[in-house]
């Protein structure tokens, strides 16, 4: 789907043609679960490599990296004791054998982050799931200049922790890591290939800038005597 | 003039091999940026042609009397992204690569006589966008400065006789492309000025996904 709407190929065959990557690339919604949908499909190990490197300051509360037992997005939780009427909906829920994960994603990388549905979202989680695991909420995009840090939740049976992420740095992480897969990976070379395609849909920077010509390689490729010589010995010049 | 030795063609081979990593390194770049470009007006690559010489010869076509441009075709290249109905409006887009614009600012110069080219440090490298509405640039024949020297800087905007095609160009020297902050300014003031010089359907297909609020 993502390469049907990145080809301006999705939305063409109805009635009323709809500009689907124009649509797709707006969304919210969209850059989350193409995003986080094509994350769990990494090995555990790669998958909390990337979040620990993408998030700032991001500790697991586990000695190895845990399996993902369920994943879900948009789950609908009780809404006691929290400003919503009806139903609390973080973005993604993640379950794994040693904690629990919110996920709060925004469109953007900065200013759109809300402390209180944070807290809205443990109290909804507490309600549907209890204290019995350790649970960590992550946001995603919209954080302030400044607050990167790790924001603490206090409630009357726990503290939880709220660490940060913004999309620009969890697209880094991801591109660090293509580069490094050994080259027998080529299932995970297509996988991150993909993510950072999504990414590209929707308006982030993918690729290398002039800017980033190596050094190292540029000093290497210093010209030498051979054109100094052409210069000196051939009337072309 | 003089022949060279065994021993400065060792010296001159070392520098040809250096060229092409440096050219590798430059181009890759180049098309990356392409894309990025092509990603923010919500387009794809539709293939390309090479505006100075002939497409390199391959599958056994061509002739080794080809000049040596044919195998180097990204001294001045066309990166077509398409063409699409918007609104019954058929709008084209192209971004040119100009490596380097020494052979049309001299004027007289001959492809094959790089001697007759404007001095590298006099020559410019950089990025020409192109849109066409219900037009393409080769409805203008000579009005049409497919081959702009460096000194053209600003918008040429070119109408159809009948007023229902317009066409939009500018250069942008490559140092506009050194970042993402660079591409970006390039892509809001091109968008921009087609939007307000009769090419309104020309957009980014999003906002600036780290905008700062």
């Amino acid at each position: 789907m993502l390469h049907a709407i990145r080809n301006n190929k999705a939305g063409r065959n109805f009635q009323d043609a709809v500009n689907w990557r124009s649509l797709f690339g707006a969304s919210e919604d969209s850059l989350t679960s193409s995003v986080f949908g094509h994350l769990f499909y990494l090995p555990a190990s790669l998958l909390w490599e990337v979040l620990c490197k993408g998030a700032y300051n991001l500790e697991l509360p586990c000695q190895s990296p845990p399996e993902i037992i369920s994943y879900e997005f948009w789950p609908r939780w009780d809404a006691t004791h929290t400003a919503n009427t009806y139903s609390v909906e973080p973005d993604v829920f993640v379950r794994t054998s040693e904690f629990d994960l919110i996920i709060e994603a925004k469109r953007h990388d900065y200013g759109q982050q809300n402390p209180k549905q944070w807290r809205d979202q443990v109290q909804a989680y507490l309600n549907e799931y209890g204290c019995e695991k350790n649970v960590l909420l992550l946001a995603v995009g919209g954080i302030d200049h400044g607050d990167e840090q790790p924001t603490h939740l206090t409630f009357p049976s726990r503290t939880i922790l709220v660490y940060k992420c913004r999309w620009r740095t969890l697209l880094g992480a991801l591109r660090t890591a293509q580069q490094q897969l050994p080259p027998d990976t080529p299932h995970l070379s297509h996988l991150l290939k993909d993510l950072i395609a999504a990414f590209g849909l929707h308006g982030y920077a993918t690729n290398d800038w002039l800017a980033t010509m190596p050094g190292s390689e540029l000093t290497r490729l210093k010209q030498g005597n051979g054109l100094q010589t052409l210069l000196s010995k051939s009337s072309q010049f | 003039m003089s022949e060279l030795t065994q021993e400065d063609l060792v010296a001159v081979a070392l520098d040809v091999r250096k060229a092409y990593r440096l050219l590798y390194l430059f181009q890759a770049r180049v098309m990356d940026t392409v894309k990025f470009i092509a990603e923010q007006l919500g387009r794809n690559y539709h293939g390309g042609w090479c505006w100075f010489s002939s497409v390199a010869p391959r599958d056994g076509r061509g002739s080794l009397d080809n000049w040596a441009w044919d195998w180097l075709n990204m001294y001045h290249y066309e990166f077509f992204l398409g063409e699409e109905l918007v609104d019954g409006n058929r709008i084209r887009l192209a971004v040119i690569l100009q490596s380097d614009t020494g052979f049309y600012d001299h004027s007289g110069a001959e492809k094959t006589d790089i001697r007759s080219f404007a001095p590298v440090e006099e020559s410019e490298t950089r990025l020409r966008f192109l849109v066409g509405k219900n037009t393409w640039h080769g409805e203008f024949g000579k009005d049409f400065p497919a081959t702009e020297t460096r000194t053209s800087v600003g918008y040429t905007q070119l109408k159809t006789a009948d007023g229902s095609g317009t066409l939009i160009t500018k250069s942008f020297p490559i140092t506009s492309f050194l970042n993402e902050t660079g591409t970006r300014q390039v892509l809001d003031e091109f968008v921009t000025y087609c939007q307000s010089n009769g090419i309104p359907e020309i957009r980014l297909s999003h906002s600036h996904p780290a905008a700062i609020i």
